[in-house]
């Protein structure tokens, strides 16, 4: 490599440093040694190809940096996003999760009785609080009980509630549903923030 | 579901780095020649158009990326670039889209002359 060729290898590395810093970290070693490449293959060619593949570079510089700059930000913003609904998922999967959870064990102390609904009600309020180290199992563990909570609450209120005007009975299967709901909506959360972490 | 062709129309650079590693898996320099190579010498991509585009690539996952060991200095890999099954249906749907369009102005010309 002559003199001039290892200048203006020197330059494009300097200028790599133009990239924003992910992009960088990435493709810069890559695309230094593609760079040096087409550099020595066009210096055989001659000098004056060996400048114009220089010039290629220099000229499609901000266009590229833009396009890296556009990827970065939508990276970015992906995982500002995963950030915010893990945030979202633990936040209320703590208050939601960890309230029920205190309430059930406090009513078996009290009672000292484990009916199966209340042990399945635990149960489902410690996924909710492993889905904190197992996002998915836990998130999928607690959707799986939130719908067949729904599906029991809507049941039972459904049952409960015969005989009630129909108002009445729209209101009491409401209340059934949502007693499962929460277990389905911040699982769902969890689930969604590891597969979108994942992708 | 995301199909094929909800990604159409794809750019002329994107469409040749697809089509150099439809046979095979190449390295960003080899792509780089490839594609001028596939279009007679009309695009010469630079070293930053073309990680860019690869970079946009590996996002959509229409290509992966492999890496080599290299025998020499085994502490640095060398990357290579394939297509994935999901680049290789949006290069066959592309294709046909052009071969379609091509397929329209062929018969259009053809009335007109006639």
């Amino acid at each position: 490599m002559t003199d001039v060729m290892r200048f203006l290898t020197a330059v494009y590395a300097r200028l790599l440093r133009l990239y924003p810093p992910g992009f960088r970290a990435e493709f810069a070693e890559e695309m230094l040694a593609v760079f040096s490449a087409a550099l020595e293959d066009a210096r055989a060619a001659g000098a004056w190809p060996a400048v114009r593949c220089f010039l290629r570079e220099l000229a499609a510089l901000p266009a590229s940096i833009n396009q890296a700059s556009r990827i970065e930000r939508q990276h970015n913003t992906r995982s500002y996003r995963i950030h915010r609904l893990r945030f979202a998922a633990r936040y209320n999967s703590l208050w939601f999760g960890g309230l029920l959870l205190m309430l059930g064990l406090s009513r078996f102390l009290r009672s000292g009785e484990m009916t199966p609904i209340r042990a399945f009600q635990l149960l489902l309020s410690l996924s909710l609080l492993l889905a904190w180290r197992w996002e998915r199992t836990g998130g999928l563990i607690a959707m799986l009980g939130g719908a067949l909570l729904c599906g029991l609450g809507m049941w039972g209120a459904y049952v409960s509630s015969q005989g009630e005007t129909l108002p009445v009975q729209l209101l009491i299967t409401l209340v059934g549903l949502l007693w499962g709901a929460p277990f389905l909506i911040f699982g769902g959360l969890f689930v969604r923030a590891r597969t979108l972490a994942e992708a | 579901m995301e199909t094929s062709q909800e990604h159409l129309p794809v750019s002329e650079a994107t469409f040749l780095i697809l089509l150099s590693l439809a046979q095979e898996s190449r390295h960003g320099y080899a792509i780089m020649k490839d594609v001028e190579a596939l279009s007679q010498g009309r695009v010469s991509l630079s070293t930053g158009t073309l990680y860019g585009a690869l970079s946009r690539l590996l996002d959509q996952r229409w290509i992966e990326r492999v890496e080599d060991e290299l025998p020499e200095q085994s502490s640095r890999t060398r990357k290579r670039y394939r297509l994935s099954e999901q680049g290789r249906h949006v290069l066959q749907a592309e294709s046909q889209r052009l071969e379609q369009l091509a397929a329209m102005a062929r018969l259009r010309l053809a009335e007109n002359l006639s």
